[in-house]
């Protein structure tokens, strides 16, 4: 099926009636999550995930798919008007965001955040479109050294782009994989780690795992601080920006969506990487670099934008090679295996109704999004007003509701409260929890992609070299791991200092 | 759901009261409450929904409803640990495939012992077991695929879904006779392993019913398939045993109750199970998912436990994967 | 000397070193045969020579910079061990009070914690873990833990 005819075949999916409200309510819980601060997507999917469970995997994906896209519209709102940002991937908007509403322009700033984010999210599923089929093909062609590869070079980029310490970043990948090999050993079906609990066979869930850590983490880390924030009491008009603005942001959104549509495709970048690189270029090539941080249209739409194209084209790597680039789309991993779907390869041929209705819904999700977003967002503000002391045991709820009925069993609950003190650690030693779902989830894949490649050559590491995909990967990661290595050298310092 | 029992015994009380003069007979009326059947994995994957399909034909037959309880983990071992831990009344039934009574409980020491603990109401499917090549490889036949991996001794690789898993078994027990030195390469599941043989990553795969819609568009073919006998969707491949390998499949799923139950009440489920899987829609069910519907009572569930439990017994400990069963059966 | 990092780098170490120990011990196999234990040894040698490359960038970092102590300064201590103390007993519960009584518990907990009134906590909670049973539970069909009460 070519990008065409998948397409239509995809909106055929996508437009069933049942499939169009779960986007619907995909979009709606989205950008709820998305405008409020404390939860964002990856903790929602996490703890939303047993919702699906009824569902066809067709129809939960796009719902959650929906989620994903829905978070990073929301995300703005918080960040323009509170000055919070309603999740990671929006930390940037609040720079200028924020600064415009509160000379008054609010609304533009909004609408020009909409705007962006839906030319982009639209910019950034077209690319999705055209190179998944082909990729498919050619992941086919992936074996063992391949892919352990590819994994390698992901744990790499995920390294090079981590947003503080390099060194902490790599420990974090670590511990990720470490906590993954827990359980019986894939191949040989030892018992790892389990200390002989029934419950640890089969290794640790990643859902209670990122609930714990992105949901109750939070939580734990909000409860302790004692100012809250102050909604900014604007008047919110002019969401439809102006022909000046407009030639303003043309370019930012432009550039913003190639930024983040590359971004998107890398594993360790994804949506909040992609905002902090497409502010920076923005602000180095504007003609008038101060008025950045002082409500510069420019330093809203780049940032949404990136983030939005980001988000459509991390869906590359998952649903073409199973393996997931991000964060969020880790959890979407989980997500297609409970439903008894491998994303991989052969996704495109034997759930067409999957990859193709998952990608229309995305670009029907975006036209949603958009409703959604500029009429109603006076009504988002109004999500805002709900005080953190009634919202943070709403949130606790959730996530216990959510470890639990993965498996239906309370020893969920358990490690989800584990890992929800872990992650409060983490944050005051400073560490990224990223990394670690990452490596936790690319670590089994990691393990076996390498011991099958040398169960194939019979113990020989030659095997990587002979193979021009591996070759390449291999080659990448030399450069990566150079550059910084260098630096240190030059230096004399070890690490990157915080944005 | 022990707790249950004053709530329903007052209930029933009030019942009593309210109908006035109940029969003799009226208090042994089993099924009177909702049944629970547990699955050890987790939903949409084959053992949940054949269970699923099963539990709603047998609903219609026991007058009433069965509600399925995915209890994933320990490699389907948790659910079975459930079962025990709930009241022994027929109530709580439990879909498990028999690998997890007899594979992973010689692997792994198990909180229950797999023959005696619990008494089978129905084996009542199995999945589509079949050594398979990519659909332009040279050979026809596992023999012309034998002599080719005679020729390439130490060079041909196949793809499995997991060590010791049956499709490992029967690819050994394929190696054995005819002495070929293959390198196994196994893989998580039916889905990774086809993806390796498509891409050509192994010259072939033993598989489960992943390999039916591969086959059915073409990129694979069927060798062999691993039942005891011919597959109604095949009936043109010849099994494994036909060829002279010592080998039939061992993975049947099946609903288990705890043994020490009402045997009244066992012979009433077998009864009603068996009447459930002769039902038209779980028939189809089965076929779209891609399982072979078979039958055991409990007795028959029984023999083959304990014949299968010693084959594996004694492949386990041939491969060197145990040195002896983690669990004693009985 | 940044006290901060040391500690981080120390508690990696000494991880990364223990799990090490206990791999090799079990045996990681050949090369062309690796073992169960294979994976977890290379990570862990990983892991032992970044926790000594962070180890060695936080005693030549900026120094009282980022001591521990400054990290927890904004801390509300009580109120996060309440929380989680409150979730412990919420797990060690939760099979035999079942989800709604326990739920209930913890809820009112909560909101209490967050300076609501005892009236208005129970309330909330009241509110809240009905819904949550409502929708999981009754709606949703989610095999919720019962407990002695059958609920």
């Amino acid at each position: 099926m070519d990008a065409i005819n998948g397409l239509l075949y995809g909106l055929s999916v996508a437009c069933d009636a049942s499939n169009l409200l779960l986007l619907l309510g995909g979009c709606l819980l989205g950008t709820l999550v998305g405008v409020l601060p404390g939860l964002g997507p990856v903790g929602a999917i996490s703890i939303l995930l047993p919702l699906t469970f009824q569902l066809p995997p067709a129809g939960a994906i796009i719902m959650l798919a929906g989620i994903y896209n829905g978070a990073m519209y929301g995300g703005s709102t918080t960040s323009i008007l509170i000055n919070v940002p309603g999740e990671a991937a929006s930390v940037v908007t609040c720079l200028d965001g924020y600064r415009m509403a509160k000379k008054g322009r609010a609304g533009q700033a909004l609408g020009i955040a909409v705007f962006g984010s839906f030319i982009a999210g639209t910019l950034g599923l077209v690319g999705l479109q055209l190179v998944a089929g082909p990729l498919s093909t050619l992941a086919l062609k992936f074996g063992p050294p391949e892919y352990f590869a590819v994994i390698f070079l992901g744990f790499a980029f995920i390294v090079y782009l981590a947003q503080r310490s390099m060194i902490k970043a790599v420990l974090m990948t670590l511990s990720g994989v470490l906590l993954s090999l827990i359980g019986l050993d894939p191949i040989t079906a030892e018992q790892r780690m389990t200390f002989g609990a029934l419950h640890l066979f089969e290794g640790l869930n990643v859902v209670p795992l990122a609930i714990g850590l992105f949901g109750l983490a939070e939580v734990f880390g909000n409860l302790e601080k004692t100012a809250s924030a102050k909604i900014l009491r604007v008047k919110i008009r002019n969401l439809f920006p102006s022909r000046r603005q407009w030639l303003a942001a043309k370019w930012a959104i432009v550039r913003g969506s190639v930024i983040g549509f590359f971004l998107g495709i890398l594993p360790g970048g994804g949506p909040v990487l992609s905002t902090f690189i497409a502010y920076g270029v923005e602000k180095r090539l504007s003609r008038h670099p101060e008025t950045f941080g002082q409500g510069a249209i420019e330093g809203v739409a780049a940032p949404e934008a990136a983030n939005n194209a980001a988000a459509s084209t991390s869906f590359i790597p998952l649903l073409t090679l199973g393996i997931p680039p991000n964060v969020v789309l880790a959890v979407l991993f989980g997500a297609f295996l409970i439903h008894g779907v491998t994303p991989g390869p052969l996704l495109m041929t034997q759930h067409p109704e999957i990859f193709w209705g998952v990608i229309a819904s995305m670009y029907l999700g975006n036209v949603i999004l958009l409703i959604l977003n500029l009429p109603f967002i006076p009504l988002w503000v109004q999500v805002l007003r709900i005080p953190d002391r009634i919202l943070y045991p709403l949130i606790i709820l959730f996530c216990l509701v959510g470890a639990y009925s993965i498996n239906n069993s309370v020893f969920d609950i358990g490690v989800m409260v584990l890992f929800g003190v872990i992650g409060y650690f983490l944050k005051k030693f400073d560490y990224e929890a990223a990394p670690l779902i990452l490596g936790f989830v690319l670590g089994p894949m990691f393990e076996v992609n390498l011991r099958r490649s040398l169960l194939m050559s019979q113990g020989s590491f030659g095997i990587f070299l002979e193979r021009p995909i591996a070759l390449i990967a291999f080659a990448v990661c030399a450069i990566l791991i150079l550059l910084p290595v260098v630096k240190i050298i030059r230096t004399g310092r070890g690490g990157r200092s915080p944005r | 759901m022990k707790k249950n029992r004053w709530l329903i015994a007052a209930l029933a009380a009030f019942l009593a009261i309210g109908w006035g003069a109940a029969g003799p007979g009226a208090r042994a009326a089993y099924p009177e409450r909702p049944l629970t059947l547990l699955v050890g994995f987790v939903p949409g994957g084959s053992m949940d929904l054949s269970a699923r399909a099963l539990a709603k034909a047998a609903e219609k037959i026991l007058g009433q409803p069965i509600m399925v309880e995915n209890k994933p983990g320990g490699t389907g071992t948790v659910a079975l640990a459930a079962l025990l831990s709930q009241n022994h009344d027929g109530y709580t039934l439990c879909g498990t495939p028999s690998s997890v009574l007899i594979r992973v409980s010689q692997q792994q020491p198990v909180p229950f012992k797999p023959f005696t603990s619990f008494r089978a109401v129905i084996g009542f499917t199995e999945p589509q077991l079949g050594i398979v090549v990519k659909s332009d490889a040279p050979w026809k036949t596992l023999g012309e695929l034998s002599a080719y991996a005679a020729k390439n001794s130490g060079r041909v690789k196949y793809a499995t879904t997991g060590v010791g898993s049956t499709t490992h078994a029967a690819v050994e027990a394929f190696a054995k006779r005819d002495r070929l030195q293959l390198i196994h390469v196994p893989y998580k599941g039916s889905m990774e392993a086809l993806t390796a043989l498509l891409g050509g990553h192994v010259e072939f795969a033993a598989l489960t019913s992943e390999l039916v819609p591969a086959v059915k568009a073409g990129q694979a073919r069927l060798l062999s398939v691993m039942s005891e006998k011919r597959s109604p969707k095949y009936p043109s491949v010849p099994t494994l045993k036909e060829q002279g390998y010592d080998f039939a499949n061992d993975a049947v799923f099946a609903v288990v109750a705890p043994a020490d139950i009402d045997p009244a009440v066992a012979g009433k489920l077998e009864e009603a199970f068996a009447a459930a899987a002769k039902n038209k829609e779980y028939l189809e069910t089965l076929d779209r998912i891609n399982m072979i519907p078979v039958y055991y009572n409990g007795k028959a569930f029984d023999a083959f436990l304990r014949y299968h439990w010693k084959v594996i017994n004694k492949n386990l400990k041939a491969s060197g994967a145990i040195s002896e069963a983690a669990t004693k059966p009985e | 000397m940044n006290q901060r990092d040391l500690a981080g780098s120390l508690f990696f170490l000494a991880l990364a070193s223990i799990v090490l120990v206990l791999s090799v011990l079990q045996g990681i196999g050949t090369l062309g045969h690796p073992g169960a234990w294979f994976v977890p040894s290379v990570t862990c040698v990983l892991m032992i020579f970044f926790a000594l490359a962070g180890l060695v960038s936080a005693v030549r970092g900026r120094s009282g910079a980022a001591c521990v102590a400054e990290a927890w300064r904004p801390v509300r201590w009580r109120k996060n061990a309440a929380v989680l103390a409150a979730l412990a007993v919420y797990v060690a519960l939760l099979p035999y009070a079942g989800f709604l009584a326990a739920t209930f518990l913890l809820m009112s907990v909560l909101f209490r914690l967050n300076a609501l009134t005892v009236k208005a906590a129970l309330l909330a909670a009241c509110l809240s873990s009905g819904l949550a049973y409502g929708l999981f539970y009754l709606l949703l069909k989610t095999p919720l833990p019962r407990g002695i009460w059958g609920f």
